[in-house]
């Protein structure tokens, strides 16, 4: 049991939610929130606040913003100071998000911290010029070999 | 040991790769398709498509016989795609008791396929090669992703009739 809050700069993170439920099909704990030009950083503060809040605040929570240097991560790093047990991750993109909404987590800290380090450098690898990949060798196929 | 055959028309993609992969703990995915070998767009496809992992296999009908057939693979978790009921039902003709599980979803529409699922479509002939698999006594149930409803066969053949 784990819960996932979203925050991006407008309404990236409820069509990258739908998109994640539209592989995985229902995932529970997953909220999207927009911030818009208009709110200060203590408003989206209090907007991540009331969104966990909705939550089982016993499970663990990952936050995760789209861009390090915006005013969504601002306002996330802010919430660490209340909330030190968050896990706070930006660079939002469905090659991680999926693993994310995927993972398990326990009531250990540092195995968690562990296991999401492993998810964040399996994600770095889903950002792909594609035109580079080979397609794969010379397939093998009568032998019964994988 | 073979996990689940999945029969699906994309072989392996976002719901495949990722949710079901992940729900059965694969560590093969063995795509069997007579296409694949000889398209490299397609392998590069699956091949971006294999999570982390995960050992990515693509073999014509036969070359996937001759993996089920080997028992050197039996420690592995092996998921098995095909596009189609028919390639289905010739990798069981062909495996033995092999494939005990198959798992149907991604089926889209065509000449003379009725609805059966949000987005599956089944034809005569696949209720047909269902039935024949069912009587072997393997299982067969559709389920576009782990968490959507699964439907048995007798609530598959009970849609097909429906919408006949």
């Amino acid at each position: 049991m784990k819960n996932i809050i979203l925050l991006t700069h407008g309404e990236f993170s409820k069509g990258i939610a739908q998109s994640c439920r539209f592989i995985l099909g229902d995932v529970p704990n997953l909220t999207a929130l927009s911030i818009t030009l208009d709110e200060s950083v203590a408003q989206t503060k209090a907007m991540i606040e009331d969104a966990w809040k909705t939550f089982d605040n016993s499970a663990p929570t990952i936050l995760i913003t789209d861009i390090p240097g915006g005013s969504t991560t601002q306002s996330a790093i802010g919430i660490l100071a209340e909330h030190p047990d968050f896990y706070l991750i930006s660079g939002l993109c469905l090659g991680l998000l999926l693993p994310l909404a995927m993972l398990e987590l326990t009531d250990d800290r540092e195995e968690n911290l562990a296991a999401i380090r492993t998810v964040l450098e399996e994600a770095r690898d889903t950002l792909v010029l594609v035109n580079d990949v080979e397609a794969a060798d010379a397939l093998q196929d009568e032998e019964g070999e994988l | 040991m073979i996990k689940v055959l999945r029969v699906d028309d994309r072989l392996l993609h976002g719901q495949v790769a990722v949710a079901w992969v992940n729900f059965y703990k694969a560590d093969v995915i063995l795509i069997a398709n007579n296409q694949v070998i000889t398209d490299q767009a397609m392998q590069t496809a699956f091949k971006l498509a294999t999570p982390p992992g995960v050992t990515l296999s693509m073999k014509s009908l036969d070359g996937a016989v001759a993996v089920i057939n080997n028992p050197k693979h039996a420690s592995r978790t092996i998921m098995v795609v095909t596009k189609t009921m028919q390639d289905a039902e010739y990798l069981c003709g062909k495996t033995e008791g092999a494939i005990k599980d198959i798992l149907l979803g991604g089926l889209r529409s065509g000449e003379g396929k009725r609805q059966i699922d949000m987005n599956s479509y089944m034809s005569e002939d696949d209720i047909a090669v269902m039935n024949r698999l069912e009587q072997s006594g393997r299982k067969i149930t559709m389920q576009p992703d782990p968490t959507a409803k699964s439907l048995t066969c007798e609530e598959i053949r009970k849609n097909f009739n429906k919408n006949g």
